[in-house]
């Protein structure tokens, strides 16, 4: 008989044991780390305290230092690494805004297999490498790598390595890829002062900088590196103010922060520089040029120039008197001064400007003597073709979105059409990655391993350390891993190249490889774990691994003439494609603090816009907000109109970086991508993609719409808003 | 006098039981039009006010159109123009006390419930006004553990003291001038309403003790009143005029103020005579004379207005500052709401000048329109104020725009339904014309005629 | 009598304290600033400030508790020039905004600083009329972070629902942390030891924080520069944020009349220029 006393002992005793199970059935089901975190936290871990890491800024090219704030496991805000030669403890907007790429809503959480109708289903990672690498080992057992395609973009980093390793041993081709590439630029260097790397312009301790197209300020090349110059230039405190001088076709945020802004026709520049020189050497005599220059053939006279650029003598002869008096004159070239057909010859004048002033040495220093090799056009157009001929096996797309960024008269997104399998490393669904296969979800930078030697540099050699500041947030790899997981999983050559476990291990093994081979005897992991420390090492750039100024030169020669695609009677207008310090070239129209941050120059957030000179406008007719149709030979978007008094009349501006067709929320559908209307012409030099030079014609739709814009009335209405007068 | 007399009863005067049962009757024998208009007023009430509000409480003040320029909108607008509806009342009513005018007898009471409804209206504005309705009893100084006090420097601190003050007032003041009549209902009534107003009356007899305090009472609440009512409409304008936004910092604004609620009062007051009249049937005790003297003062009230709205611009212009300047430009000429301005110089400055002619002047029907059209004027000037002076101020480059929301348009709409319902139940409660002090107007030899 | 008219006096004064223990000032040199509104997004991190979504920008109801002001000057293409203002609570010590709010929420702290006491805000938005610089923001609706943004958000401060005013702090938090750590070490708080997001994100240096009190600060100095200027000074605010005029030198002759001439060959046509002559050379 069962008694009610046992009854409820059977109950009890059943309730304890079902309630245990669960608990246990609970506590196992969580991973280890979590249990034992609440015993024991990990020792970089107190709860109410901040952990401060110094890692690497990824959201640019220049490589900036920056130091982030954890807190309970969590980054919570970004800052300048004050340790860091090249930015110094500053920040840009978008380096500010790199959390919102960690955080971000349409991050890949998982890799992602396309379902071949234009979806993606999740999918693991053994199942993901499992698709990829036995055709990898397969190519390379055949000795067909070279039907291996790798994208990616092109920095001085342990990954980009790594990369190359893998390209190298499986005999893969790549291509180095990006819009705006420092490759006219550094060919001008190369032929001007004999550097294989960029130079390092010192910003600071000029008196004057004549800038040709170069928006230092905003997006070019190391924006925070060259603020934090630029604040020393205007008010160093040694009593000099630098004077500015910007030479460009629209108004940059360097143009608006110039002492004088002078609005050249694009495409005039070389000349404009090669006319300067000119008159610089007859005021100097030919003693102040290089040794070998036999004189500047064919240079015109400044009035010459001036006609050709459309800007008035005497604003010329000033500047030239300006640089004759300068003692530390800088003189910088690139930007749209740098993408035109002439591009390269065009930066070379520019650059010789800093010869014969004798900035070379002084304001222009040397620096790394290495910088990657950039692809040119006909290298995309190579593999265009390949892949129409189905000669494209596997095309790896590792962090760049060139369907975005690059125009489409390329080609290249059918190039990926075409192509047997396509793989994209990215941690966002961008708009190359959308069109892949398989997306192999990457970690954002502030999850992995990785290093940036600065292109644009300090003058020292600075390596600064990527490192993890909090775990992974899903199951996600870096670009390192996979490639490593790839390559082991491969097996043969592939393996034998890159035989490390994980990014952590492979980026210390660099390190190790990289301070052994400079004779650095030191103790490496208290080396190592000072450079984590302070996130970045710092050397004196050693023998053979720094520029050395060429002592001759062979002069410059006067540039030809600018060459633009489509003809000038159907297509007016030159195009100018600009980058925001914020958007870039398209990176950070996926963040939303980004979206939201309205342009400096015309407080425009949220979208595209058409920048037409308020004169044209009128002639046209066009009103803030009417859309306008903007189309080139090649192709057309219709976006509203911006009457913006700082661009010529003969040219409209179009922000880039916008227009994603994915790319998440934040992103996709925004704007338009001014890019897409690019022709394919390329710099006759390098072979770079010209992309300050086509044409387009503009057409009122009748449509009209009001743009996302903070700003109401720009102009000051007679308040001492911006000081008080100075008669006062 | 006793053609004044005959001017005040447009048809003859009517004897004391008359009026008795004139007045009373209104008060208990309702039609079906009656419970049919109550009930559109209290369902638009309903539908364009609550709902629309319920609707802001939940998601936020974003409903409305304000945004980061122009943090006061309609809201505030529709505030200063309830609480300068309400001027008129029982400011009117308390001097025309004090000076011994007969023909107000007949008026005030109705005029009086209007300042009660329209404040009381004006108070919903504020609650609909803030960002966290549940917390506005922290602009009442009441003890707390926390010793946490209201801001005495504030003019909204100000503004609460003088509504809650003037509403206070306004309360004891109709109240205690409705006493004797609420003991003539009494008297005349049976069942439930006897009881109801035996006790609203406080058990009034009449006897000589009585009318002595009662006039007494009513005399000190009348002195009482007067600066009461100026001061409230100073206050309001303070809420402006203590701000540094160009347009509305401006020393005149006071007078400005109190000006403007007083015309827009007594034009409020017109109407709601001839709605008395026409639906209320109190045609034989609201007359000729009311409405010639309310004529009278509106004329005099439109020119003080409009002198003072000249010295506004001009004060703007002469200043010499672009502030000043920019801001009289943007709200005359090159802001949107030009033509609201205009519209309001229009319906305040220019058509008010016809009340120049007698024969206008005594017409009901022209009065009444006139009457509405000043009250739009005023509407409007509070409008244009708010609207076209906040979203410009010092920086050009955040000047914006602000338009109304939907949800502003419908509640502003809803606060007319508000009043309306509140003066509907006000008629059927509180004899609307003041039975006694007719009375008190009527020719004594009538009186003995009457009785014998 | 004399207590009364003490109070009266003290009731007078702005913000109670007329003495600070240390009185945070920020100078802002325009000549250094380049506009890049690096201050901008970093305040965005530090102090949670919502994401409103384009749809509510449009209606103007952005929040950037700092924000760069654009001016032209009254020139036209191609003589036209722009110029930045970083514009932020001026933290003024006769603040408008602090008489205006019935509630007290907003008052001026011990430290010199225009504090604003989110539990207390009952949203009459008062404070925001009277303020001439417009760096107050409404809370119009709660605003939420799309999942998982929310992580980022900084738990030093709080996150305000709706019908709350909001505005620039200074950054307290850093403030009170640097308080904190100078009096657990029995010391005043260090010059450049407080620093708010903004200028610690500044890439040119263009603003300086510190103690007004500490003669010897880096804020101190900045004062006494000659291009020191204070916004709307005609309305007595006393604004603890001070600019430093940017030094470019005015483009000379600036009347342009007539450039252009024939619009239908606006890019053959020659510009007109200013006189060449009277050039200013800085």
């Amino acid at each position: 008989m069962l008694s009610r006393r046992d009854i409820f002992k059977y109950l009890a005793g059943g309730g304890v044991g079902v309630g245990t199970g669960l608990l246990l059935g609970e506590v196992n089901q969580r991973p280890l780390e979590t249990l034992l975190s609440t015993h024991i936290p990990p020792e970089d871990f107190s709860p109410g305290m901040d952990t401060w890491y110094n890692t690497l800024c990824r959201m640019c090219q220049a490589g900036c230092g920056i130091s982030v704030r954890v807190r309970e496991g969590r980054a919570k805000k970004i800052e300048g690494n004050p340790n860091h030669p090249v930015s110094r403890g500053g920040t840009c907007a978008l380096g500010q805004a790199g959390l919102n790429a960690l955080y971000n809503p349409d991050r890949l959480r998982s890799p992602m297999r396309s379902d071949g109708e234009g979806g993606f289903v999740e999918s693991s990672w053994d199942e993901a490498l499992d698709a990829i690498a036995p055709r990898l080992g397969a190519m390379q057992s055949a000795g067909m790598g070279g039907r291996t395609w790798i994208l990616t973009g092109g920095l001085l980093s342990s990954g980009e390595e790594a990369l190359d390793k893998f390209r190298e041993a499986l005999g893969a081709n790549v291509l180095r890829l990006g819009l705006d590439t420092p490759a006219t630029e550094l060919a001008a260097a190369k032929a001007m002062y004999g550097f294989s790397g960029f130079p390092h312009y010192d910003i600071a301790k000029a008196d004057l900088v004549v800038s040709f197209g170069a928006d230092f300020l905003g997006a070019w090349r190391s924006p925070v590196g060259y603020a934090k110059a630029y604040g020393e230039f205007r008010q160093g405190g040694d009593g000099h103010r630098g004077y500015l001088v910007q030479v460009e076709p629209r108004m940059s945020l360097t143009g608006a922060n110039a002492d004088e802004w002078l609005p050249a026709r694009p495409g005039t520049e070389g000349t404009l520089a090669l006319a300067l020189a000119a008159d610089l050497l007859g005021r100097r005599g030919p003693d102040a040029a290089p040794a070998g220059w036999e004189g500047l053939a064919g240079a015109p006279s400044l009035e010459e120039a001036a006609a050709l650029a459309d800007l008035p003598a005497g604003r010329l002869h000033a500047l030239a008197e300006r640089l004759a008096a300068a003692k530390t004159p800088l003189v910088l070239g690139g930007g749209a001064a740098g993408a035109g057909a002439n591009a390269t010859e065009a930066l070379t004048c520019v650059a010789s400007l800093n010869r014969i002033l004798g900035a070379a040495g002084t304001t222009v220093r040397p620096n790394l003597a290495h910088a990657p090799r950039y692809s040119t056009l006909s290298e995309i157009e190579e593999f265009v073709a390949k892949a129409a001929n189905g000669e494209v096996s596997l095309v790896i797309v590792a962090g760049v979105d060139p369907l975005h960024d690059l125009p489409d008269s390329l080609g290249l997104r059918g190039a990926l059409d075409r192509a047997e399998l396509v793989v994209a490393l990215d941690s966002f669904p961008s708009d190359t990655a959308s069109e892949s296969d398989w997306i192999l979800a990457a970690d954002t930078f502030f999850e992995t391993w990785d290093d940036d030697i600065s292109l644009p540099g300090s003058g020292r050699l600075s390596v600064t350390l990527q490192q993890p500041v909090q775990k992974r947030l899903y199951d996600t790899l870096s670009v390192t891993d996979i490639v490593l997981q790839l390559a082991q999983r491969s097996g043969g050559a592939l393996a034998e190249a890159l035989p490390y476990e994980d990014a952590e291990a492979y980026t210390r093994s660099e390190w190790a490889t990289a301070w052994a081979n400079l004779g650095i005897q030191d103790d490496f992991e208290a080396g190592f774990r000072q450079v984590q420390q302070q996130g970045v090492w710092v050397a004196d750039l050693a023998e053979g691994m720094a520029d050395q100024f060429s002592a001759e030169a062979t002069a410059p020669a006067a540039p030809s003439e600018a060459q633009f695609a489509g003809d000038a009677s159907e297509y007016p207008f030159v195009l100018h494609p600009f980058q925001t310090p914020g958007l870039r070239e398209g990176k950070g129209a996926r963040l939303p603090w980004i979206q939201e941050l309205p342009d400096p120059q015309t407080g425009v957030a949220y979208g595209s816009w058409v920048e037409v000179n308020p004169a044209t406008a009128d002639e046209l007719d066009l009103k803030d907000g009417d859309v306008v149709e903007v189309s080139s030979q090649t192709g057309s978007v219709t976006s509203p109109v911006l009457r913006y008094p700082g661009v010529r009349p003969d040219v409209i501006a179009m922000p880039l970086g916008q227009g994603h067709q994915a790319n998440g929320r934040y992103a996709q559908g925004r704007g338009v991508n001014p890019a897409s209307l690019l022709a394919a012409l390329s710099d006759g030099s390098t072979g770079a993609l010209a992309w300050a030079a086509t044409r387009v014609a503009l057409r009122k739709t009748g449509e009209r719409v009001r743009l996302t814009k903070t700003s109401g009335e720009s102009r000051t209405l007679g308040r001492q808003i911006l000081g008080p007068d100075d008669e006062h | 006098m006793s053609a004044t007399r005959e001017l005040m009863f447009d048809h003859g005067q009517p004897s004391y039981s008359e009026v008795n049962t004139d007045i009373i009757n209104a008060l208990t024998t309702t039609t079906w039009r009656y419970w049919v208009t109550l009930g559109i007023s209290a369902g638009a009430a309903l539908l364009f006010f609550v709902a629309p509000w319920i609707y802001q409480i939940i998601v936020g003040v974003g409903a409305a159109g304000m945004n980061r320029n122009a943090m006061w909108g309609t809201y505030l607008s529709n505030f200063i123009f309830w609480i300068g509806l309400s001027h008129s009342g029982t400011l009117l009513s308390a001097v025309l006390h004090i000076t011994q005018s007969d023909w107000r007898k007949s008026i005030y009471r109705s005029a009086e419930a209007m300042t009660l409804f329209s404040l009381m209206t004006a108070a919903m504005f504020v609650m609909v006004h803030v960002g966290r309705v549940w917390f506005v009893h922290w602009t009442f100084p009441f003890p707390n553990p926390m010793e946490l006090w209201p801001n005495f420097r504030s003019p909204l601190m100000f503004d609460v003291m003088a509504i809650v003050t003037y509403l206070t007032a306004s309360s004891v003041f109709i109240y205690m001038g409705s006493l004797p009549d609420f003991a003539a209902v009494r008297d005349r009534s049976t069942g439930l309403r006897r009881k109801v107003y035996a006790v609203m009356c406080f058990g009034w007899r009449g006897t000589a003790h009585e009318w002595h305090t009662l006039g007494w009472a009513y005399t000190f609440f009348a002195v009482l009143v007067i600066p009461l009512a100026v001061s409230v409409h100073s206050i309001v304008s303070w809420d402006f005029a203590m701000s540094t936004v160009p347009g509305l910092h401006h020393t005149i604004f006071a007078p400005y103020f109190v000006c403007g609620a007083i015309y827009s009062g007594t034009a409020g007051i017109v109407t709601v005579m001839w709605m008395l009249r026409k639906f209320m049937g109190f045609g034989r005790y609201i007359g000729q004379l009311h409405i010639d003297n309310l004529s009278k003062l509106l004329l005099v009230l439109s020119l003080i207005w409009t002198y003072i709205n000249i010295c506004e611009n001009f004060s703007g212009w002469y200043s010499g500052t672009s502030f000043e300047y920019e801001a009289i430009l943007y709200r005359i000429w090159e802001g949107p709401f030009w033509w609201l301005y205009w519209e309001m110089i229009l319906f305040c400055a220019v058509v008010p000048l016809v009340l120049f002619s007698r024969r206008i002047r005594t017409n009901w029907n022209v009065m009444l329109v006139i009457s509405i059209l000043i009250n739009i004027g005023m509407l409007t000037e509070r409008f244009v104020i708010v609207a076209s002076s906040l979203p410009r101020k010092f920086l050009p480059d955040v000047f914006g725009t602000y338009f109304p929301s939907l949800v502003e348009i419908s509640i502003t709409v809803g606060s007319f339904a508000i009043f309306t319902t509140l003066f509907l139940l006000f008629v059927k409660i509180f004899p609307a014309v003041s039975i006694y002090e007719v009375k008190e107007t009527l020719n004594p030899l009538r009186k003995r005629e009457a009785h014998s | 009598m004399s207590t009364i008219r003490d109070k009266l006096r003290e009731y007078r004064t702005a913000g109670y304290y007329t003495e600070f223990e240390y009185h945070w000032t920020m100078a802002v040199d325009l000549d250094r600033c380049t506009g890049c509104e690096a201050c901008v997004v970093a305040c965005q991190a530090e102090n949670n400030l919502p994401i409103v979504g384009e749809k509510r920008m449009r209606q103007g109801r952005e929040m950037k508790w700092i924000r760069i002001e654009r001016y032209w000057d009254d020139s036209e293409y191609p003589n036209a020039r722009l110029n930045f203002i970083p514009m932020l609570c001026q933290h003024c010590d006769e603040a408008p905004c602090e008489i205006a709010c019935p509630v007290f929420a907003t008052y001026h702290n011990q430290d010199g600083l225009n504090a604003q006491v989110y539990n207390r805000c009952i949203g009459t938005r008062t404070c925001a009329v009277y303020c001439p610089y417009e760096v107050r923001f409404f809370n119009w609706f709660t605003y939420t972070w799309d999942e998982p943004l929310e992580q980022q958000l900084n738990p030093d401060v709080t996150v305000r629902e709706k019908g709350v005013m909001e505005k620039c702090t200074f950054c307290v938090q850093r403030i009170n942390r640097a308080k904190d750590l100078a009096r657990d070490e029995d010391r005043r708080v260090a010059d450049g030891e407080a620093q708010p997001a903004c200028a610690q994100a500044c890439p040119t240096d263009a603003i300086v924080f510190g103690d007004r009190n500490d003669t010897d600060s880096a804020v101190s100095r900045k004062l006494e520069d000659p291009r020191a200027y204070e916004v709307l000074k005609e309305l007595n605010t006393h604004p603890s944020v001070v600019y430093l005029k940017n030094a470019r030198a005015p483009l000379a002759g600036e009347e342009d009349d007539g450039h252009h001439g024939d619009e239908s060959e606006s890019h053959a046509s020659p510009v007109m220029w200013p006189d060449e002559s009277s050039e200013a050379v800085a």
